[in-house]
């Protein structure tokens, strides 16, 4: 059993710290992590609270397997009700932070109320406490995680905190640990910042328990060789997530200028390829790759902006190597604001690093600001003196900065895109599902990835399931539907080990029971990890309900349902949402209006919820 | 005749530069240009020719026309 059996629970606004048992009865119907947390969210909190409001609980949770020796186990996951939203949230991350709370004696870190002066959570074993924050706030993120180190004199601290964009309420926050890993969409990082905690510091030193280790060395030296030589994980470490940019630019599935178009020209300046080369003056963007805690993959980059780039010409404090370009930080940064200067956009997700924000969300609703700006809608004057034209690097840069501070325009862009858009008259420019921005892929061209996206309970996200295979062998939306839902209740599962989605490259439904039967005990079937997923997706749904979504919002904007891609293997098509969506309804036991129906509820002991 | 190819990711290894033009016979298909390269075939791979994917099967019965554009890149899943 890797449990430690305990919840740390801090009430920030009574500031009280309480260990209490975890939920075993719980833990067995939810198995841990993403799944556990939301159990613990929909018992917890009014789901019609506000995100913003002292109401909302804030989770950490890490998963049976967090902190072990399989491979990919520093993931936890944050749960709470977004602000960027209003469905739940759930937000999962890498780098060491998980394990080490893991580490630490707790499996789930409960936060509720909120602090009347900023503090942060000092956690050293049994030894937790609140600490005043008034020094950290205001601050970025990487300057909180330095300094609290340097003051308690432990370069060994884990750190998870906000920057400003947490501290305003930028709708797109996220939570940042280890510099330059974040749970990082749907807002997380805003809903810390409601509470006024600015930062989580954790040092571990009870480890994690271990039932039988010879059963778990051979497991472990199973799973790390199976991942090993498949071809997926190589072509992760060798390339990184941003060899999909190529593929999807050749596939037409790339979204640019604000997914008006599906393919950009300036690709081969952002890939791989690019971020390799050495340029004329000696300088290379790529320094190496970088792996989370205990990952045999280390997809994760790390690069250098060259000092001669406008955007840190005169500002050394960006000379260091940083986290570097993955798919969604090119995809956001680039194609879809159609910017191809690979210095200004890793400049950018420096930014977003520092100040704590999502980069697809702010991407993408730079993409629609720009989109707006041509049309004339938003004019020079509002926008600090910045033309928000496409391909604009420049625009980009500055953007990015005034967002994280909460300054000028940045303002406005800290909304999101349908709040943005909406304000501007134009709604239907928001490329967002239930107001989170899409992600790096145009669901016209792969049919699969937009029924994930309408359905999503988190809003529009392509990580929640993977219907890649399917969209790459066929543009229709037929068959599309059961792919989604399986592969959305697998992923549900995977999510709540511990472990990371990556590792599916490699690893399935079997692979995962061996180690979690290990952790868990043996009535850990594949059965029961798959009806767990299928739990989790269903309680998530019911929390979404509860709060006032509907099938209404399991939609996408109409530029994806009426106007065809106009180029790539999909030309000609539209996303086909009316197609797959009653088909994935009836696959799940919902009602037409999407509701679970009694024989769901009953087949996965949700009757409670009914 | 003569067909642009462009490559990606891991298959950019087979284009050096990432992308060049070929001499091709005039009865050549999309496996001439996958074995003029020197792709293995065990290499996981997506072909667009166009704007059209070709499946892996018809790899040797899709005939190559003068000016086409081939993609060549993984067909990666992740992000």
């Amino acid at each position: 059993m890797t449990w430690h059996q305990k919840v740390l629970r801090v009430d920030l606004t009574a500031a009280t710290i309480k260990t209490e048992p975890l939920n075993m009865e719980w833990a067995d119907q939810y198995l841990g992590s993403r799944g556990l947390g939301s159990k613990y969210l929909i018992e917890g909190m009014d789901p019609t609270a506000d995100a913003m409001s002292p109401e909302n609980m804030l989770i950490f949770a890490t998963g049976p397997l967090t902190g072990t020796a399989c491979s990919t186990s520093g993931r936890y996951s944050v749960v709470t009700k977004g602000p960027l939203t209003n469905a739940i949230a759930c937000s999962n991350s890498g780098g060491k932070f998980g394990a080490e709370l893991k580490f630490a004696g707790y499996d789930l870190l409960i936060l509720q109320g909120k602090s009347p002066t900023p503090v942060y959570l000092m956690i050293q074993d049994d030894k937790v406490e609140l600490l005043p924050a008034e020094q950290y706030w205001g601050t970025t993120v990487w300057h909180t995680e330095e300094t609290i180190k340097e003051q308690h004199s432990d370069p060994q601290i884990k750190v998870a905190s906000i920057g400003v964009a947490g501290e305003q309420g930028v709708r797109y926050a996220c939570i940042v640990n280890d510099l330059h890993r974040a749970a990082g969409r749907s807002g997380v990082g805003s809903v810390m910042g409601s509470k006024n905690l600015k930062a989580i510091a954790v040092r571990g030193t009870v480890g994690v328990p271990v039932a039988d280790i010879a059963a778990t060395r051979a497991v472990v030296k199973h799973t790390h060789k199976l991942l090993e030589d498949s071809e997926g994980r190589k072509q992760l470490t060798e390339y990184g997530t941003n060899a999909m940019i190529d593929t999807m630019n050749a596939f037409g599935g790339l979204p640019t200028n604000n997914f008006q178009a599906v393919s950009f020209d300036g690709t081969d300046k952002i890939n791989p390829a690019a971020m390799a080369a050495i340029e004329a003056d000696g300088h290379q963007n790529l320094i190496n790759n970088k792996a989370c805690f205990a990952c045999t993959i280390g997809c994760g980059r790390i690069a250098h902006i060259n000092k001669n780039h406008f955007s840190v010409k005169d500002r050394p404090r960006y000379h260091h190597a940083s986290g570097g370009l993955e798919y969604e930080t090119a995809f956001a940064f680039g194609p879809v604001l159609g910017i191809d200067d690979i210095d200004a956009l890793t400049f950018a997700g420096y930014l977003m690093n520092e100040h704590g924000m999502d980069p697809i969300s702010f991407g993408v609703t730079l993409a629609a600001a720009m989109e707006l700006y041509e049309l004339g809608i938003i004019k020079l004057e509002e926008t600090d003196g910045i033309p928000l034209t496409f391909g604009n690097a420049e625009a980009l840069t500055v953007m990015a900065e005034k967002t994280g501070k909460h300054e000028g325009f940045g303002q406005i862009l800290g909304l999101g895109s349908k709040r943005m858009c909406d304000k501007y008259g134009r709604p239907e420019l928001a490329m967002a599902v239930k107001g989170q921005e899409f992600a790096g892929y145009d669901s016209r061209a792969l049919q699969g990835m937009g029924l994930g996206y309408a359905t999503s309970n988190r809003g529009a996200c392509h990580l929640k399931h993977d219907v890649f295979e399917e969209d790459m062998s066929d543009q229709s939306g037929k068959g599309k539907a059961e792919p989604c839902k399986t592969s959305q209740d697998t992923i549900a599962m995977i999510d709540s080990t511990g472990l990371c989605i990556f590792t599916a490259a490699a690893w399935g439904v079997p692979e995962f029971q061996q180690m979690v039967a290990d952790a868990c005990g043996d009535h850990w079937t594949e059965e029961k990890l798959i009806e767990t997923g299928e739990r989790i997706w269903n309680i998530e749904r019911i929390f979404n309900l509860r709060a006032g979504l509907s099938a209404a919002d399991d939609t996408l904007p109409p530029r994806l349902l009426e106007t065809p891609a106009p180029s790539g293997v999909a030309k000609g098509r539209v996303a086909e949402l009316d197609v797959m969506l009653p088909e994935y309804y009836s696959l799940r036991g919902w009602t037409p209006a999407g509701i679970p129906n009694a024989q769901t509820l009953a087949r996965l002991a949700l009757t409670e919820y009914a | 005749m003569q067909v642009t190819i462009k490559a990606g990711g891991a298959i950019a290894e087979y284009v050096p530069g990432g992308s060049t033009t070929l001499d091709v016979a005039n009865d050549a298909c999309v496996s001439t240009v996958i074995e003029l390269l020197g792709i293995p075939s065990d290499k996981p791979l997506m072909v667009i020719v166009n704007d059209d994917l070709i499946p892996a099967v018809k790899y040797a019965t899709t005939l190559l026309a003068q000016d086409d554009r081939l993609s060549l890149v993984q067909p990666i899943q992740a992000g």
